[in-house]
């Protein structure tokens, strides 16, 4: 095994470990969210207009699952290139081309055509713009920001207390 | 003439020694001779043109699926980006694939596609990771036990892994 061999696999477990904080998070909210909603009924969610009209849409509930579809492929993929790559470059998984053709290309091409066919851009309209948040949006009144942009800083904490605080 | 009783000697000298140095070296500069069908390349099968060839379409198609999306909704620029990057890395790994098929014992091809493949999906990920934040909004921040602008930082820890590639 070689080093380079090494950083694939570091780099790969990694990008599993960072894949199994994620389903671990969405699972949390999920399991969450059921329990509030069987707790307070529909005011459990947030009850602004347009929000409530993107999360009754099929298309959000078809994003949701193809979001759940995508992480799905690109976990096992994952997982099946460090069982791949760990044997280096000879291991007995790398004999197998039918293997890597079905869980590295097949399961990446799944998950692409998924968020492609149920983009977040059209199921989730305005959610997309800003903040993520309406409230974002229509605080600053702008609707338009990159929402890298947005990731940083713990600013945005407070100013989207604020934002829903004002909303609601 | 020469060239022939050359052909013909390496030919012979490969037959009984399949696993040298030398003869994957013959086989890297020229890959159609008949003797290279023994020897061990980069890939332990002979690799299938046509499954690389069918990615390369639909990685394409999808990438100007995103982009096409892009340009007509105006949003979501990080997930297209995200998007776009691990896409083209998986053109290009594909694409390398296809190079091996030409050149079984060429380093570079295969050294490129294992590089372009194995990443390409962590910026698929990262795409991903941004829409979380999105659909906690969708339901409402309260029902979170942590506040959503976390879910997207997990994103930021992405550049230290490209770096180490780099390295």
């Amino acid at each position: 095994m070689t080093s380079g061999d090494n950083i694939m696999v570091a780099g790969l477990s990694f990008q599993v470990f960072t894949l199994l904080i994620f389903m671990i998070c969405s699972i949390d909210f999920a399991t969450n969210t059921m329990r509030r909603h069987r707790k307070l009924g529909d005011e459990a969610f947030s009850q602004h207009a347009s929000v409530v009209a993107v999360r009754r849409s099929w298309r959000f509930k078809g994003f949701v699952v193809a979001l759940s579809l995508a992480t799905v492929c690109i976990f096992w993929r994952s997982v099946y290139r460090i069982a791949e790559l760990s044997g280096g470059w000879s291991g007995p998984l790398m004999y197998k081309q039918g293997l890597f053709i079905g869980f590295e290309g097949v399961l990446i091409a799944v998950a692409c055509m998924a968020l492609n066919i149920f983009h977040p851009s059209v199921c989730f309209k305005e959610m997309m713009e800003g903040e993520g948040g309406l409230e974002m949006s229509i605080k600053k009144g702008r609707p338009n920001r990159d929402m890298v942009q947005d990731s940083a800083g713990s600013l945005q904490g407070t100013t989207n207390a604020a934002g829903r605080a004002s909303l609601a | 003439m020469a060239e022939n009783t050359a052909v013909g000697n390496f030919t012979s000298y490969c037959l009984t020694n399949p696993n040298t140095d030398f003869c994957e070296i013959l086989c890297s500069n020229n890959p159609n001779l008949a003797i290279c069908e023994d020897i061990p390349s980069y890939y332990y099968y002979r690799i299938d043109i046509v499954a690389n060839a069918v990615f390369i379409a639909i990685f394409s198609i999808s990438l100007i699926g995103y982009l096409g999306t892009y340009i007509a909704t105006r949003r979501g620029l990080g997930f297209t980006v995200a998007m776009t990057l691990g896409l083209i890395a998986e053109i290009l790994g594909y694409s390398a694939r296809i190079l091996s098929w030409e050149n079984q014992w060429s380093e570079t091809p295969f050294i490129m596609q294992l590089c372009c493949l194995t990443f390409a999906p962590a910026f698929m990920a990262a795409g991903i990771y941004l829409c979380l934040r999105r659909i906690v909004f969708t339901f409402g921040a309260e029902n979170s036990r942590i506040p959503p602008q976390w879910y997207t930082r997990i994103v930021c820890v992405y550049p230290a892994e490209v770096y180490q590639l780099l390295n």
